[in-house]
């Protein structure tokens, strides 16, 4: 005897939509790059998005135009001590006369370059578009009707951000640099050798902010390539009851549900089961 | 704003110590006295004199070593060999993180020749002002005031300018004749003690209130 339920690619729409919208969350890193270092987290949230199935034997779900938005929080700090050149002000020394010194030259004062910091506050948006497969699994007293995603590689594009950061990091130098007085004439040349040392590592940068992103994106359920999403399950006893009015000794009746398979056909999920 | 205090030396201050007399002298710069045993250098003074108001500068350059915890000398500092009447200005280079503040002193066979943290008669303390604000200071019983301009409400040329001249503050006793200085962030301010005996210069924290018939400020509590 055998059992057979549909889902429409409507229902399965309505049952994703639940799971993308519980589908957020954050994690944490540190990197070090020469005299730069970041603590950034990535935080992601999932919306949208749209379900089709596609019939067998391909079975698919395609999940179409899921919005991925989040940001990068988190600060860059960086040693200008490590970057900037050992300066003395006054360049010329101030001599004059003093007295019964003669010609007394006062000491220069000898850098100590601060120590800097920016906030990071960087949104990102972009589209993911993923197929899954499925397969049925014994959860024990449940059969469950589970997604596998196929391995995915987000494309988004961060390089935006670069500009961004050096904005701050030489709004930043200029801020600390210009509280210094006597390097005025210097101070171009001073923030430019900060953004050059900079410039150098800002893909790095850019680069572990985006595996930090995917690292959060394979956090979330939905998109975890090692552990299958359940997207259905029924109970393995099936209780069955007469179709029309009971007539006396027409009780329920209790069948196991022996196996279950799931397929797509006319972009509905069949799901057949083998009564016992 | 800056530390101003001549007992406590920072890499922003210095030192100056005219020699008058023949000898030979041990220098350091140190944090607490139970440290005098630490010698930095020697300091040879010999030959005929120069004329007095006609010395020779020379300069002795500390930075801190931060593992062995003392402040070091430059190499070539460390024996230096002058004539009568030429004067050592005692400074340091960058300050390098945990750096502490420290005094400077000279020590002859048999007695102290200098000491930062006593000024006397014919010796000077400097001090490089970074941080724009109202200093005011003591100087024995009496307390001074030192306004510093921030360097970025002038042009860079009219900085140039008043950096190039120091403000330099005589000391007779207790007394100063510059009892309101006006500079700039970036400018340095010499206490030239003309006259005097365990002078020191300490910065205090509020604000002073106007001056006296006398001159002197006297501090807000």
């Amino acid at each position: 005897m055998d059992t057979t339920l549909a889902v429409s690619e409507g229902g399965i729409n309505v049952v994703l939509k639940k799971a993308i919208a519980l589908a957020h969350t954050s994690s944490h890193d540190t990197a070090t790059w020469g005299p730069f270092f970041a603590s950034y987290t990535a935080s992601v949230a999932l919306a949208g998005g749209t379900a089709t199935l596609e019939n067998a034997p391909a079975n698919k779900l395609d999940l179409a135009g899921v919005n991925v938005s989040g940001a990068i929080t988190g600060s860059i700090g960086f040693d200008l001590g490590l970057i900037l050149p050992h300066i003395c002000i006054p360049p010329v020394r101030v001599c004059i006369d003093l007295g019964w010194f003669g010609e007394f030259c006062t000491p220069q004062f000898c850098i100590t370059w601060p120590h800097a910091d920016i906030t990071l506050s960087l949104p990102f948006a972009f589209n993911l578009d993923v197929s899954f497969g499925f397969r049925v699994d014994d959860l024990g007293s449940q059969w469950g009707i589970v997604l596998l995603i196929d391995p995915f590689s987000p494309r988004f594009d961060l390089t935006p951000m670069g500009p961004v950061i050096i904005a701050a990091i030489q709004a930043e130098v200029t801020s600390k640099l210009s509280g210094i007085p006597g390097i005025g004439p210097l101070l171009a040349d001073l923030i430019n050798t900060v953004i050059g040392a900079f410039t150098g590592v800002v893909s790095l940068v850019i680069g572990a902010f985006g595996a930090l992103i995917n690292a959060v994106l394979s956090l979330l359920d939905l998109l975890n390539v090692s552990i299958p999403f359940t997207l259905l399950k029924f109970d393995k006893q099936q209780t069955f009851i007469p179709a029309n009015v009971p007539l006396g000794g027409d009780a329920p009746v209790n069948l196991t549900l022996a196996a279950l398979t799931a397929n797509v056909l006319d972009h509905e999920l069949i799901a057949e089961g083998q009564l016992a | 704003m800056d530390l101003l205090n001549s007992r406590h030396l920072t890499p922003q201050d210095g030192y100056a110590h005219p020699f008058h007399q023949p000898g030979e002298f041990v220098y350091s710069a140190l944090l607490s006295d139970s440290e005098r045993a630490t010698e930095s250098g020697i300091i040879i003074v010999g030959g005929e004199g120069a004329p007095e108001g006609k010395g020779r500068q020379y300069d002795i350059v500390f930075h801190w070593d931060a593992a062995a915890r003392r402040f070091v000398p430059r190499e070539a500092d460390i024996k230096l060999t002058i004539r009568p009447n030429d004067f050592v200005v005692f400074q340091f280079d960058a300050a390098v993180p945990g750096q502490p503040p420290c005094f400077i002193l000279i020590q002859g066979e048999e007695s102290v020749e200098g000491d930062s943290r006593r000024l006397k008669t014919h010796d000077a303390y400097t001090h490089f002002f970074l941080i724009p604000g109202e200093y005011a200071y003591r100087l024995g019983e009496a307390t001074y005031r030192i306004s510093v301009a921030d360097h970025r409400s002038m042009s860079e040329q009219e900085h140039q300018r008043q950096t190039k001249q120091p403000l330099v503050i005589m000391v007779n006793g207790n007394n100063v004749d510059v009892p309101h200085g006006r500079i700039v962030a970036g400018q340095s301010a010499i206490w030239a003690v003309a006259r005097g005996e365990n002078v020191h210069v300490e910065g205090i924290t509020g604000e002073p209130k106007q001056p006296g018939d006398d001159g002197q400020y006297t501090t807000a509590q």
